[in-house]
């Protein structure tokens, strides 16, 4: 057998390679190598395919180093392939680097059965259309594109009809340059393809272009929806360049934290025989605007947050893109929407000179300071007291009830004159103050 | 054009609520509504789909205007007060009349069931298409549980598809919960669309007969088995319910239950069983008259003021985690020995989190 064969080509990331391995190998059990054996046949591999040669050489030779000290004496399988792996990612600082056992050898070359492996959502967890039609998708990863189409098309077929989108890539490894050509070529407009991203080979020594593609239909691409894009420390490789292709078109707005900074797709090898797998970074990814990538430095968002915070930060700014749009419909459905964001999240802090302000009455509407709150009933409407929550500048909704909002007024003085009842499904009114 | 909506379009309704409330005391009272009352009770006797129970709320209501009950009622108030009475005699929620100008000459120069009915509109409204065609959320819960929110039964003419596509992510789940706790129901042959995607048999599944006294027909509801996609044929399915799923949604969750595909997991639902039209009265009123009621397939009965039954009855607000575990408690049985130790300890999990 041969020790280097290739296992899978240009994958960016990691964990979406294991259902390949596992097809992709039947051989009668044979006595394993000793460990010097092995460890020569990995230096040898980074050595030979190793994106940057000079580094490769260095890392193969740091390897042969700490053989020679006997640092594997005695290691084996998982003990062996952390080592190894700490070494590599300590020495080149290349996070793709790693080594992991082998996935055990199948018994027959016959597709494993639906009900013997668990399936996938292919990265996508989950597809929701949020509060003023905002279309989220929490994408985990981009999975190999032969396998992941349908569920890429169906997503996207999901998300179609949405005022804003949202990419979730917090928690996403990375994968397959393919699928991630799939889901950017939806983004833009497919009658002037966009050229994405190129990955530069070094067994190959070939650079591979990839452009969006012109055959996604005009009546499903989604070119002018704008796309806020949310990102982590944790979000790796495929996911950082999916986030870098569009920052770098200035087709979205990344919202959080600086990604983890790995830029090079790597091949898999097989070390030892059938032990040991080996990651090697054999590419580096070139972005046709910047001429660079983001190995090592990450992808820096355009609004820094903890990733934490930074889903809510993008449903208020998409919400205030759309209420600013002056599209009927839109821009109220998407007010109401950011009323019921504003209420959900507990509301603004509110001085007590200003409540006193504001207590008292206006017709059948009556305000009064409680508990340290604002408290708020209408003699016709239930007789029931309930707190108010600010949402802006004299503007408070009902806790728990998100369709109606009150704004008081003020006169020149500043005195507050009056309040408006504001509703989802009608009009306002009025009521002046009266003491 | 007229279009068969199971219960009221909720678009409608809305109105409804706007129109009453908007012209509250803006006409003179001291009207007895004689007319009004009458034309109501017309409409009972003619078109309400159950004649028997139509005669004797007729009957009440006339009683009711002859002992003065109307008198003197607003023009914006006599609608609401009308379909209390109705809904308080009858026991059918569907019932609905309100004043709407706009409406009711819209519905006098094309009344329902003149000859073309169920003739939709060239694209979908833009309400369907900002609520995504009702597809409200279509996720994979852990131990490999798919989830789809549906919140809406628009029009089966638009919805092909969003249904195709919500059903493309959740085909290789290993148990689909169906969330219909906020799902009021809408068009009926959306019905037998998304059922569709729950069956492979070769031929249509017959899944209820309906009757409507509107067209004298009676017709079968059933399944399309060359409706495109792929199909959900074997994962368990479990309906999440709760007194907000009416109409169209619990019609779903009885034919999907009655026919052995899915397990009711949750409170008990509205219990509206009836589809009718909205209908023009006289004088600028209109209508929402339940013509047609549903047959089940197997039970031969429907779910009109009883609710849809419930399997797992529990608390609506811990009903999908509820589900996600029945779900998960499934998955376990699959024999998939790599996973036992997840599914326990996420069945463990579930179920911490149900007894908090």
């Amino acid at each position: 057998m041969n020790a280097k064969r290739v296992l899978a080509r240009c994958g960016m990331g990691v964990g979406m390679l294991a259902l390949g391995v596992a097809a992709a190998f039947a051989s009668p059990i044979v006595p394993k190598p000793d460990v010097s054996a092995l460890v020569e046949e990995l230096a040898q591999a980074i050595r030979e395919n190793y994106v940057f040669p000079d580094k490769g050489e260095a890392a193969a030779a740091m390897l042969e180093d700490n053989l020679g000290q006997g640092a594997y004496d005695g290691l084996a399988d998982m003990e062996l392939a952390q080592r190894l792996s700490t070494d590599l990612r300590e020495f080149t600082k290349d996070r793709h680097f790693g080594v992991r056992p082998a996935p055990p050898r199948t018994e027959s070359e016959s597709a494993p059965t639906p009900r013997n492996v668990p399936t996938s959502p292919f990265g996508f967890n989950k597809v929701e259309r949020l509060d003023g039609n905002i279309g989220y998708v929490d994408l985990r990863g981009f999975a190999p594109r032969g396998l992941a189409e349908p569920t890429v098309h169906a997503a996207m077929k999901l998300l179609q009809g949405s005022d804003a989108l949202i990419f979730d890539l917090r928690k996403n490894g990375g994968g397959d340059p393919g699928t991630i050509q799939v889901v950017c070529s939806y983004l833009f407009d497919p009658d002037e393809p966009v050229h994405l991203n190129s990955l530069y080979f070094r067994p190959t020594d070939e650079t591979t272009e990839f452009w969006t593609q012109p055959e996604i239909l005009e009546s499903e691409a989604m070119p002018e929806t704008p796309i806020w894009v949310l990102t982590s420390s944790y979000t790796f490789s495929g996911g950082e360049e999916f986030a870098y292709n569009l920052k770098t078109r200035k087709r979205a707005t990344l919202i959080g934290e600086t990604t983890g900074g790995g830029a090079h797709p790597v091949n898999g090898f097989m070390v030892g025989d059938h032990d040991l797998v080996a990651m090697i970074p054999v590419g580096r990814a070139i972005n046709p605007i910047t001429g660079d990538n983001w190995e090592g430095k990450g992808v820096a968002p355009d609004v820094e947050a903890p990733a934490e915070e930074a889903l809510d930060i993008a449903i208020a700014q998409a919400l205030e893109h759309m209420a600013a749009s002056g599209e009927q419909g839109k821009d109220e459905q998407a007010a109401w929407a950011m009323v019921a964001l504003q209420a959900k999240n507990g509301g603004l802090p509110i001085s007590e000179d200003k409540m006193l302000e504001i207590a008292g009455a206006y017709g059948e509407r009556l305000v009064a300071v409680r508990d340290g709150g604002l408290w708020y009933m209408r003699e016709n409407a239930g007789g029931t007291w309930r707190k108010l929550v600010c949402i802006g500048e004299d503007t408070f909704v009902l806790d728990g009830i998100s369709d109606f909002k009150l704004v008081f007024e003020r006169g020149d003085d500043g005195a507050v004159t009056g309040v408006t009842g504001h509703y989802k499904v009608r009009g306002p009114d009025y009521s002046a103050r009266e003491g | 054009m007229s279009t068969k909506v199971f219960a009221r379009d909720r678009g409608r309704a809305s109105v409804f609520v706007v129109a009453a409330a908007l012209s509250l005391g803006t006409t003179a009272s001291g009207q007895d509504h004689a007319d009004l009352v009458h034309s109501v009770t017309d409409m009972l006797r003619t078109r309400y789909v159950l004649p028997e129970r139509a005669e004797r709320a007729a009957l009440e209501l006339e009683r009711r205007l002859e002992e003065g009950a109307y008198e003197g009622i607003a023009l914006g108030e006599i609608g609401p007060a009308l379909q209390r009475d109705l809904r308080e005699i009858t026991e059918d929620k569907h019932f609905a009349v309100a004043y709407h100008p706009g409406m009711y000459r819209d519905l006098r120069a094309n009344p329902p069931g003149a000859g073309e009915t169920e003739q939709p509109a060239a694209s979908p409204d833009p309400r369907a298409a900002r609520a995504n065609l009702g597809f409200t959320r279509v996720e994979r819960l852990e131990g490999n549980v798919g989830l789809l929110r549906y919140d809406e039964f628009f029009s089966a003419t638009h919805s092909g598809e969003k249904t195709r596509a919500a059903v493309e992510l959740l085909a290789d789940c290993d148990a689909v919960v169906i969330d219909l706790r906020a799902n009021w129901g809408g068009d009926a042959a959306m019905v037998a669309l998304l059922a569709s995607y729950f069956f492979d048999a070769p031929e249509p599944v017959l899944l209820a007969t309906a009757h409507d006294r509107l067209t004298g027909e009676t017709t079968r509801v059933e399944t399309d088995p060359g409706a495109p996609g792929r199909r959900i044929a074997s994962a368990p399915v479990f309906c999440v319910v709760g007194a907000n799923t009416r109409s169209a949604a619990e019609a779903l969750a009885y034919f999907l239950r009655s026919q052995g595909r899915a397990t009711t997991v949750g409170a008990r639902t509205s219990g509206g069983a009836h589809a009718g039209y909205i209908f023009p009265l006289i004088e600028n009123f209109v209508m929402f008259c339940p013509t047609s009621r549903r047959e089940d397939a197997v039970t031969g009965g429907d779910w009109e003021g009883e609710g849809v039954p419930i399997d797992v009855e529990c608390d609506e607000d811990g009903a999908a985690t509820r589900a996600h575990l029945l779900a998960v408690e499934h998955a376990m049985t699959l024999g998939r020995e790599e996973d036992q130790q997840s599914l326990r300890d996420l069945a463990d999990a579930l179920r911490d989190a149900l007894d908090e």
